[in-house]
């Protein structure tokens, strides 16, 4: 089943995949990627900017190869540039990170 | 000479000060509020002339372009995105520095006009009116705000309205003006403006003073604000509903006597205080 190999970022407020999730996409302080074998934290370098973060977290997504992205909330910008990428995304999730990418795994996320 | 009109606060009396100055002492304005621009409401006889104008933002030639992504990591602003397959600019985001086209190794990269509003003028015959209009849904006030200020040569001393508030379009606004009359009202958010926006013009070295409109409407002593800073208040308008029926019908107060002689006393100081 493709869920289960899938790259997917989830916009986390630490660097532990046990950590609870962040609400924010762009200015989120790290995500933690993961691709079914392993978990990994990637600092988001789009935390600080002034303007567009959004895209610029949008790029951090497209460099990493990733396929789906789990968060809070997503802007305009970014929700178009993800698009762009071919990058699906599901927002209003919450809640402890190894739990949402179990939910996301099993299919149960809407 | 540039006379700019600034208040930090909104709604505390810039373009009635404005106006009502500019035609006691003769003078030609500028309305740089681009976001909403009324000073014209006092200009409407005159003719009317409109102009675009742009700002740059890059357009990629697809064919040339190699996906590097240098011109992604060169923007300060984040206006561009490398997809899979090309470059996305997003022109809201970009403010037109040039940069990626410049240090594009294959010259990819073009600049191309992004509309950002109107330059209007209105000519009375006595005197103009330059202005600003910014096009529904542009987010970056600036280049219009620069391209309006830059109509009238600097040589001729001219009123500048400017926008409220202390950020971009406020400082370029009063930017490269020779002095700025403060506008304030006596209300605790008055107060509390007009000392952040006299710290932007102490930062930009404009000499200033201050007129207090709405006088007697509420307690703050900005008198006293501007007296522990040195700040030499150019006179005040009183808090009376005459004024507000006067300036909501569209009327200049220097057109009734009993005010008439309160501006040509402000500008009187203004022209001592800034060596006109």
């Amino acid at each position: 089943m493709k869920n289960k190999t899938e790259k997917v970022a989830i916009t986390a407020t630490e660097e532990s995949v046990n950590g609870e999730m962040d609400q924010h996409f762009g200015r989120c302080p790290y995500f933690i990627i993961s691709d079914g074998e392993r978990n990994y934290a990637v600092k988001n370098t789009a935390r600080d900017a002034t303007g567009g973060a959004g895209i610029k977290a949008a790029q951090l997504m497209i460099d990493h190869s990733v396929e789906v992205v789990i968060t809070g909330s997503l802007g305009p910008k970014a929700s178009q540039a993800l698009n762009d990428a071919g990058i699906r995304s599901y927002v209003g999730a919450s809640g402890n990170i190894e739990d949402v990418i179990k939910q996301y795994r099993e299919g149960q996320l809407k | 000479m540039r006379i700019a009109v600034a208040s930090g606060k909104g709604g505390t009396g810039k373009t009635m000060i404005s106006v009502n100055l500019s035609t006691v002492a003769g003078l030609d304005m500028i309305d740089l509020d681009v976001e909403e621009p009324n000073a014209f409401l006092y200009f409407e006889d005159g003719a009317s002339t409109k102009s675009g104008v742009n700002r740059p933002v890059p357009s990629i030639n697809e064919e040339v372009c190699d996906l590097c992504g240098e011109c992604v990591r060169i923007c300060a602003f984040n206006a561009l995105i490398r997809l899979p397959n090309k470059i996305k600019v997003d022109e809201e985001l970009c403010h037109g520095c040039g940069a990626c086209s410049r240090l594009c190794h294959l010259q990819a990269i073009k600049e191309i006009d992004h509309e950002v509003g109107d330059l209007i003028t209105i000519d009375s015959g006595e005197r103009r009116l330059n202005y600003g209009r910014l096009k529904i849904g542009e987010a970056n006030s600036i280049p219009l705000i620069a391209a309006v200020k830059d109509s009238i040569p600097s040589d001729k001393t001219v009123i500048v309205d400017c926008p409220p508030g202390t950020s971009c379009n406020m400082v370029e606004a009063v930017k490269d003006s020779d002095y700025a009359i403060m506008v304030t009202e006596p209300t605790p958010f008055g107060a509390h403006d007009l000392v952040m926006a006299i710290e932007v013009l102490e930062r930009l070295n404009i000499p200033h003073g201050v007129v207090i409109n709405k006088d007697g409407s509420c307690g703050a002593d900005v008198s006293a604000i501007c007296a522990s800073r040195g700040i030499t208040v150019l006179g005040s308008i009183p808090f009376r509903k005459d004024i507000a029926e006067f300036h909501a019908a569209g009327e200049l107060l220097i057109n009734h006597q009993i005010y008439r002689q309160k501006f040509i006393d402000i500008w009187k100081t203004v022209m001592k205080e800034a060596r006109i």
